[in-house]
């Protein structure tokens, strides 16, 4: 297991300038951020722009293996809008794999269906769509991990009332399993798992061998803070032992939320500070 | 459908007392408490209390067709022990139940905050023969029971299947009957809870469907579960009992609204005139087509 932090930590320059700074920290690799996936499908010359990020990760012996990709419209009933978010994604997993990552975040989505037959008609077309995402993967020798959400607050309605699909683990294998594709498994993201009031330890375990990717952060359990570890309500030591017991060895990607509008050398500094928390966490 | 209320509006009252004094305020139907069933249960003659009730449901013009089954019961509990003595007085008050002529018991899921997801698989698996040992003893005294819908926890709540709790959607009680296998077990819809758990109140009329056989009638702001009588929260009451009459439900429509407690017997039958009157006019076909 190694740290890793996901690029959007500076947010105000773009990917490639941001990995010397990670190295700087003492990160060994990353997640590549949505945000600066997108400059570089926005870029002039977009397949050179990743290539050069893969390149500068080489140098620098930083290892990308996981990308955020866009928030696409998994199962919904808009048919447009699905077309639409698959020609975006085949384009983004294109670009991410020419940066060197291996593997594409997605959330579950589905939406707040009105009622119990559009709920069904959604999880139908959940399946059917994280299909086509893991064979439009499986080109470029690309993974998809599906990342578990939260449930909704108490005004927000539906036919599941505000239960959201995706939020506990066992709901992601019943989609890794009906989509039955080698190149899926499971993105934790660690905040939403305790805002759900899933204990961390617990959901790495129930992830088990299908976890690929990893979003850790903090919070106080009632707000997505992504806040960095330790500075929250989840229980670090106890999601240590659970990684080790899975046999995890891959990235504990730091997913937090970037200190925007400050200067460059307080974002550093706390880089350093975020990195070391996280290398001590590592070592319990 | 017929306008009821839950006895514990009166719990400072004996059982028989309470249903009296309902019957002659104008309540057509009546559910017999948690609070009063075990009343009757741990009377020195339960049998004698059961049919004082009965005597007086008899003498006056009120239907009592429903219970609530012991609240604190949990039929998927792991300690044997305790999950067998939950078992026999559910058993005791489903047969004093049918003895003052109750065709209906309401109960809840049961279930803890398992800490594993192996606890919750194991959890699940009891319910469904405790429901099914349970029903089995109902069937062979003209009894039903109504499983009643649930809220999920407060996001303080820990546990392998988070803040969620079995029995919060509507789903997934169908899916426990489905698993339980009788046909006298059903759905009691606590519109209340629905309301917290973010359902619209006609949807989930509509997705219990024909297995609705029990109602608890209460209002809420959508974030606390209140017991409010309807109208002083947020529910869509037209929307809703226009479902009701959709699906053909002719149930209690009944008052379960603790929310309106708190004052001496005689202020609380006050407050209920307006409460009946009011709930009366949801119920008028023609106000709600208003």
């Amino acid at each position: 297991m190694y740290i890793g932090a996901t690029t959007h930590i500076i947010i105000e320059i773009p990917a490639t300038e941001v990995l010397p700074y990670m190295t700087e920290a003492g990160f060994r690799g990353g997640e590549l951020a949505l945000v600066h996936l997108r400059q570089f499908a926005e870029a002039a010359y977009p397949e050179r722009t990743a290539e050069q990020f893969r390149v500068r990760c080489e140098e620098l012996a930083l290892q990308i293996p996981q990308v955020h990709l866009s928030v696409a419209a998994m199962g919904t009933l808009d048919a447009d809008q699905r077309e639409a978010d698959f020609a975006r994604m085949r384009r983004e997993i294109e670009l991410s794999a020419l940066a060197g990552a291996k593997t594409g975040v997605l959330h579950p989505m589905g939406g707040w269906p009105a009622t119990l037959a559009e709920q069904r008609e959604i999880e139908r077309l959940r399946v059917e769509d994280f299909a086509r995402a893991c064979e439009i993967a499986a080109e470029h020798e690309f993974t998809i991990a599906i990342e578990n959400t939260y449930d909704a607050h108490a005004d927000e309605h539906s036919a599941m009332g505000r239960r959201r699909f995706g939020s506990l683990i066992p709901e992601l294998h019943s989609v890794v399993d009906a989509v039955g594709a080698e190149n899926f498994g499971i993105c934790l993201d660690t905040g939403h798992t305790n805002l759900i009031g899933l204990p961390l330890g617990e959901a790495f375990r129930q992830c088990g061998d299908r976890l690929i990717a990893t979003h850790v952060h903090d919070n106080n359990g009632h707000q997505d803070q992504h806040t960095e570890p330790t500075r929250g309500t989840i229980d670090w030591p106890d999601a240590i032992a659970a990684l080790r017991e899975i046999g995890w060895d891959g990235i504990f990607n730091l997913e937090i939320a970037p200190l925007r509008g400050q200067p460059l050398e307080l974002q550093t500094l706390r880089m350093r500070q975020v990195a070391k928390t996280a290398k001590w966490l590592l070592t319990l | 459908m017929k306008l009821s209320l839950w006895t514990s509006i009166l719990v400072e009252l004996s059982p028989a007392e309470a249903c009296a004094r309902l019957a002659e305020q104008g309540w057509e139907g009546l559910e017999l408490s948690t609070e009063h069933i075990v009343a009757v249960d741990s009377a020195p003659d339960p049998l004698a209390a059961a049919d004082e009730v009965r005597a007086v449901i008899g003498a006056s013009c009120v239907e009592m067709p429903q219970v609530h089954l012991l609240i604190s019961a949990n039929i998927a509990m792991a300690d044997d022990a305790k999950r067998l003595e939950f078992m026999e007085t559910l058993k005791r008050q489903i047969a004093l139940s049918a003895r003052m002529g109750i065709r209906i018991g309401v109960i809840h899921p049961g279930g803890v905050r398992p800490k594993a997801f192996a606890e919750e698989l194991a959890e699940r698996r009891r319910r469904v023969e405790g429901f099914r040992e349970l029903a089995d003893y109902a069937a062979e005294r003209g009894f039903s029971l109504a499983i009643e819908n649930m809220t999920d926890g407060a996001r303080d709540c820990r546990s392998a299947m988070g803040q969620r709790r079995y029995g919060a959607t509507i789903e997934e009680l169908h899916t426990l009957i489905d698993g339980i296998g009788r046909s006298n077990v059903g759905i009691c819809l606590d519109v209340g809870h629905a309301h917290v758990q973010g359902y619209e109140m006609a949807e989930a009329v509509r997705q219990c469907g024909e297995r609705l056989i029990a109602t608890h009638i209460q209002d809420n702001d959508g974030t606390r579960d209140g017991h409010l009588a309807p109208t002083r929260g947020t529910i869509n009451w037209r929307v809703g009992i226009a479902a009701l009459r959709e699906i053909g439900y002719h149930g209690l429509f009944n008052l379960e609204i603790p929310g309106e407690r708190g004052l001496p017997a005689h202020l609380t039958l006050k407050r209920l005139e307006g409460v009946l009157a009011t709930t009366r006019w949801l119920l008028d076909p023609e106000q709600g087509d208003a």
